[in-house]
């Protein structure tokens, strides 16, 4: 039942599909692939994290998901981000920079 | 926010779980063509598109299953579901359930009715402000076995004690005539301090006034709450107003609150001040007196004083106020003990150790039950290990196992619970019934919130502690083993049969416990209801008619008063022996006199070594009417009467105590208050010996008691005492038509067998023994269904050793001392864990035995016999039934 996926550090991945539905409202399978895409093949998510991802991100109050009618006509549940999960992103990102930042100074330490 | 939101959906998910379900298929699935699509138009074949994605992305089911159970509400779901699943399983043994939750019904329900009954009592707060710092002091003089107040202890008391924050002193409540009303109230004299001791203030009108506590200072009355509405209408105009008590005039000044209480358990439906000065009273005839009879002191403690320091202090007053008094009073102080005691203290203290007793065996009795149904559950969980086994090899966590199990016990436990609660509130009315008056605020009980909150969490405690031992015998499981055995009918482990055993020893033990506690206050009152009481209860009345004594304010008034009522009496139809006394036997009233026989040496002037006498005051048809029989020389008779010589009888223990062995008493005199009190001392002459009743009570030792003639001494308030032909109750209404004859102002009061008066005697010890013996009884059977059970349930698991011993030759006798062996020894190793057991608790109920040692060797023989006898005819029916294996059967079974 290990279902992290390869590579991905613990707690980034709320982080990386709220950046995803940023850009624009989008359905389960769709975040799966723009996260792969942009990560160019670096993540790779399967159905299980990403869908509980997904409902905890729901639970919290940070994403709201809406069944719409998808581009080739099938139904699909867009989830969009809420007021309180753009806040939640904008602080999740200044506090990733800085904690790379500062990874990368103790690696670059000479 | 998001906690409420999260609540929010995972309400939605348990309650509309079909729509959630769907939704997250359809979504799920909707990803899943997508991807499929994708690959698709990559020039796969949708078969192995489907197959690809599925490897790449994860099977759907197992992320639904992920999904599902990530919220909260997948554990609320689980648990739901092991309750259905628990219920059912429970429905498809009914044996089992019906037996655990009439068991179970039977502990809990005996400690719920008990623990109301006891909270009522022991954990009732006074209904008074502050009431911890409340305390009753005293001056107890051992050698008088009574308490003495002087008025001028009390006002040193009162104006030198710094450890009181403030001090009443009020007499017991007695009877009042409401004059116009025509009946009895209960009143009590108080002083003006003592609603401001106790913190109450009237709910109408005024407290006492301090001036209104001295002699003279005039009449005044606060009406209980019941009073004023029965009797005044709740008039609010009545404050003011001038009603007559004892035909003396006194003014209402205030109404009590609805919810006082008077102390001492007695009803009081209205206060007098008491009126007394700080010294010496002067009486008419010229004696003086400090004492004030039956005068009792309440007070507060300062906050942080405590009762050890009050006593201490007290004591320091009463040394210096001694050296103001004349010799008289020195002597009776000197041997004066201060006593303070908590109110509440006194108030429930003498029951508390009965209270306390009782709650123990009922707890006992609920371990035993908790032993008991263990004992079932584990027999079940060798025949479901199987179960159990499956499930873990399917992969079930073991915590769900592990929550199964103890939602199973929980549901027995709460049922058994449920049905407790209706059990207890059948039998607290019956307890109230029969259990004995003295016990205070017993009839306040009732099924309140504390007892349903108690009976819960004992009940959920019971679940735990009886769901325990088959929960570890399920973790211990495991599968491979399980599965691998052969058998079906293997039967549990040797862990659990241990358990089992060990479960077995220890019930018998704890009703060993029982049964010895139940032995020995059996015993106690089969002591008390064999003693002498001097006198034959059967058959008589008892009636109390107290005379005004501004009406009947001489002795020739009084006497001719009984004398008449006696001689109506006496030649009523029914009564075969009329007569009246100062008091009857067993109530514990007395009056004691100093006395100084004539010829002996006169004692130094110390309480503790001055002989002294209980003096009581009969018609001559008292000694008929209660058969209290002549030892020698006469009774009291017509002849004496005014002016005859001051002739008395004494009793045996008069005789025993003041004269030596060969000295004959007929014809001694001595002196001393023996006459009524006011006349001062009198020489009396002895002119016979009665034998001894108890008058102090029925436990207590007999006294020396003087009886003088009633037609010389009277008193104001005498008991008219009937032997009757018939039924004594029928004759009350005759009674007080005969007293009404004479002054028809006059009610009678406690009209009452003297049969009913023993019986409220006998009644704490009766009720004691009953109680305690009823529970043990309920033990004991629930310990020899336990010794059956585990007995039972080793000769079916043996069933094919016995088919092996019985085809190998052994006989019936063989057999049968085989199982009952092994019965025996569980019960042998209970007596060996229960007899030190007893040894160290029955020494706590030393209090409530009568002339029984706790260690008495013969209830200790007879309880051990008892109990192996019945642990032996326990194991008897399985016994037979493993001499009767048919061998070819038994080894058949496989």
């Amino acid at each position: 039942m290990a279902d992290k996926p390869s590579g991905l550090v613990q707690g980034t991945l709320d982080m990386l599909i709220l950046k995803t539905l940023a850009l624009e409202p989008m359905h389960g399978y769709g975040v799966a692939v723009r996260i792969e895409q942009i990560s160019q093949g670096v993540f790779h998510l399967n159905a299980g994290s990403l869908f509980m991802a997904i409902q905890r991100l729901q639970r919290d109050g940070l994403i709201k998901g809406e069944w719409k009618s998808s581009e080739n006509n099938r139904r699909a549940k867009y989830y969009v981000l809420t007021d309180q999960g753009r806040k939640r992103l904008n602080s999740e990102t200044r506090e990733w920079g800085r904690q790379v930042a500062a990874i990368a100074r103790i690696l670059e330490a000479s | 926010m998001s906690l409420l939101r999260n609540i929010a959906i995972g309400l939605r998910s348990l309650f509309r779980k079909e729509q959630v379900t769907q939704e997250l298929d359809e979504e799920l699935n909707g990803f899943l063509e997508m991807a499929t699509e994708e690959k698709m138009k990559q020039g796969m074949s949708r078969k192995d598109a489907l197959r690809a994605v599925r490897l790449e992305r994860g099977s759907l089911e197992v992320t639904k299953e992920i999904v599902r159970s990530a919220g909260w509400e997948f554990f609320v779901e689980a648990l739901w579901q092991d309750l259905r699943f628990a219920v059912r399983m429970l429905r498809k043994s009914p044996g089992f359930t019906a037996v655990a939750v009439l068991t179970l019904a039977l502990g809990i329900g005996a400690n719920t009715a008990i623990f109301s009954l006891v909270g009522a009592v022991l954990f009732r707060a006074l209904p008074y402000h502050d009431p911890d710092r409340l305390v009753w002091a005293t001056n107890f003089v051992p050698s008088q076995m009574q308490d003495f107040i002087f008025q001028n202890v009390y006002a040193g008391w009162r104006d030198q004690s710094h450890v009181f924050e403030n001090i009443a002193g009020y007499l017991p409540s007695a009877e009042y005539t409401l004059t116009g009303a025509g009946f009895r109230t209960q009143g009590a004299q108080v002083t003006p301090s003592f609603l401001d001791v106790l913190g109450v203030t009237p709910q109408l009108g005024r407290n006492f006034r301090p001036q209104e506590g001295r002699p003279g200072g005039g009449k005044s009355v606060l009406l209980s709450d019941a009073l004023w509405r029965s009797t005044f209408g709740s008039d609010p105009k009545v404050l003011g107003r001038i009603i007559a008590l004892d035909g003396t005039a006194y003014m209402i000044v205030g109404v009590l609150p609805r919810d006082f209480e008077f102390l001492e358990k007695s009803p009081a439906d209205l206060l007098v001040p008491f009126q007394f000065g700080d010294s010496a009273i002067q009486e008419a005839n010229g004696r003086v007196t400090f004492r004030i009879e039956n005068m009792q002191v309440v007070a507060r403690l300062r906050p942080g004083a405590t009762e050890a320091a009050a006593v201490t202090e007290l004591s320091q007053i009463n040394e210096r106020v001694m050296r103001t008094l004349p010799a008289s009073g020195k002597r009776l102080l000197d041997d004066a003990q201060v006593k303070v005691f908590s109110l509440h203290d006194r108030e429930v203290g003498n029951v508390r150790p009965a209270l306390i007793v009782l709650l123990g065996t009922v707890g006992f009795v609920l371990l035993i039950t908790c032993a008991n149904v263990a004992n079932m559950q584990l027999a079940r969980a060798a025949a479901r290990e199987k179960e159990v086994a499956i499930r873990a090899a399917l992969g079930a966590a073991r915590w769900r196992i592990t929550s199964l199990l103890l939602i199973e016990s929980s549901a027995v436990a709460l049922s058994g619970g449920a049905a407790g609660l209706l059990l207890a509130a059948c039998t607290i009315p019956l307890i109230q019934r029969f259990a004995p008056a003295n016990i205070p605020y017993l009839q306040s009980a009732r099924l309140n919130g504390h007892v349903l909150v108690f009976t819960l969490v004992v009940s959920l405690l019971t679940g735990i502690l009886f769901g325990l031992a088959p929960i570890m015998a399920a973790v211990r499981v495991s599968p491979n083993d399980t599965l691998k055995k052969a058998t079906p009918h293997s039967g549990a482990s040797t862990g659990a049969r241990r358990t089992q055993r060990a479960l077995v020893v220890v019930e018998i033990a704890l009703s060993f416990v029982l049964f010895i506690g139940a032995g020995l206050l059996v015993k106690s009152f089969r002591q008390l209801t064999a003693i002498q009481l001097g006198f034959d209860p059967h058959e008589v009345l008892t009636a109390r008619v107290a005379l005004p004594r501004d009406q009947y304010d001489s002795l020739d008034r009084q006497r001719t008063f009984f004398e008449q009522l006696v001689a109506k009496l006496q030649v009523l139809p029914g009564v075969a022996s009329a007569g009246a006394t100062a008091w009857i036997p067993l109530r514990g009233v007395t009056m004691f006199s100093m006395i100084q026989i004539e010829g002996q040496p006169r004692p130094d002037f110390s309480w503790a070594n001055v002989p002294t006498a209980s003096v009581n005051s009969v018609t001559p048809g008292y000694f008929a009417a209660l058969r209290v029989p002549l030892i020698e020389g006469r009774l009291l008779d017509e002849r004496d009467a005014v002016g005859a010589p001051n002739f008395v009888v004494v009793n045996q223990a008069f005789v025993r105590r003041y004269f030596a062995k060969n000295e004959d008493p007929i014809g001694k005199r001595f002196g001393g208050d023996v006459g009524a009190r006011t006349e001062g001392l009198q020489t009396a002459t002895i002119v016979g010996v009665i034998g001894d009743t108890r008058e102090l009570g029925l436990a207590r030792d007999t006294i020396p008691e003087v009886t003088v003639s009633a037609l010389q001494w009277p008193r104001f308030a005498m008991t008219i005492v009937l032997r009757t032909s018939r039924d004594p109750l029928s004759l009350v209404s005759a009674v007080r038509t005969q007293v009404n004859d004479v002054d028809k102002s006059l009610p009678i009061f406690n009209a009452q067998t003297m049969d009913d008066v023993l019986s409220a005697e006998i009644v704490s010890q009766r009720f004691n023994a009953v109680a305690v013996a009823g529970f043990a009884g309920l033990a004991v059977l629930l310990a020899s269904v336990g010794i059956y059970g585990v007995t039972a349930y080793a000769v079916t698991q043996r069933t094919h050793e016995m088919g092996v011993r019985i085809a190998l030759g052994a006989g019936t006798a063989n057999v049968l001392r085989m199982v009952l062996n092994q019965g025996l020894s569980l019960a042998l190793m209970g007596v060996g864990l229960g007899l030190p057991a007893s040894i160290g608790l029955t020494r706590l109920m030393r209090g409530l035995l009568f002339r029984v040692n706790p260690f008495d060797p013969e209830t200790y023989v007879l309880v051990i016999v008892a109990l192996l006898a019945v642990a032996v005819a326990a194991c008897y029916i399985p016994a037979r039934r493993a001499t009767r294996v048919d061998p070819v059967v038994a080894l058949r079974y496989e």
